[in-house]
């Protein structure tokens, strides 16, 4: 069997079978993924497509890092500006291609469009947030956990931010 | 006239600082873009749920920062399990 191609999500796409285990992963991407794309300009869905039916997607959106509200005595060489960085905000895989590394190529996909938003426009990283179980799969890859005080994902369980260096990914493409 | 009231808000110096410079350069009230951020806002939030929105701002605690900061000054190199996984990409995937 051919493996899923992916590509941005359309609005014609067929999302209606998708099933990945978790009833919110799948609402979020038959109900909210297009308009946060399409309408709201607030994030984008990449799909991977079984046929006319997408089988397993990412959502990234811009952000930014910031460090603000530090006591004074705390010395950063982090610059005091926002750092801007690609966020990995939603990954799933239908239950009926799990085990096929389809997850993966996701994730690969979703750095891949980092490095290309740090090529346009600037990013420092991917700020991915993992799904409590899986940092063990992030951390294997080089990325890191990253203790935040707010913008922490809503989505529950809540994930854990985990945070990548371009660098690394831009090594590995060499 | 439209009655008008006052609200009073305990915000970061971030916030403030983009308040201040934002008026200063559009010449908007702050008053104006406090309402017209008000009512993006809650309205915004009234079309998803929490969950479906992503924050665009994360803040990082002083642990955070010096992840970020060892990250970013002496980026790890690239673990064999990522060049691998760089590697699956093809060429559609990349685009």
């Amino acid at each position: 069997m051919a493996e899923p191609a992916i590509r941005r999500l359309l609005a014609g796409d067929d999302t209606s079978s998708f099933r990945c285990g978790d009833p919110e992963c799948d609402l979020f991407l038959q109900r909210y993924a297009g308009q946060n794309q399409d309408r709201l300009f607030v994030g984008a869905t990449y799909a991977a497509l079984g046929g006319p039916r997408v089988v397993g997607y990412v959502t990234v959106a811009v952000g930014q890092i910031d460090r603000d509200d530090f006591p004074v005595e705390f010395q950063s060489d982090l610059p005091r500006y926002p750092l801007p960085v690609l966020r990995l905000a939603r990954l799933a895989v239908d239950e009926a291609f799990l085990g096929r590394g389809l997850g993966r190529r996701l994730a690969a996909h979703a750095f891949a469009v980092a490095l290309q938003v740090r090529a346009a426009a600037g990013c420092v990283g991917v700020v991915v947030d993992a799904l409590p179980g899986l940092e063990c799969s992030y951390a294997d890859l080089g990325v890191v956990e990253i203790e935040l005080t707010s913008g922490q994902s809503s989505i529950r369980p809540q994930p854990v931010a985990m945070f990548l260096p371009l660098a690394s990914v831009e090594a590995a493409r060499r | 006239m439209t009655h008008v009231t006052q609200i009073s808000a305990q915000v970061s110096v971030s916030a403030k600082q983009l308040l201040d410079e934002f008026s200063a350069v559009s010449g908007i009230k702050k008053s104006r873009i406090v309402e017209d951020a008000l009512w993006f806002y809650v309205r915004a939030r009234q079309e998803l749920p929490e969950s479906a929105i992503v924050p665009v701002r994360l803040v990082v605690s002083e642990r955070g920062a010096a992840t970020a900061e060892r990250s970013l000054a002496q980026p790890p190199p690239a673990t064999p399990a990522l060049v691998r996984l760089m590697r699956t990409l093809d060429s559609a995937d990349a685009e």
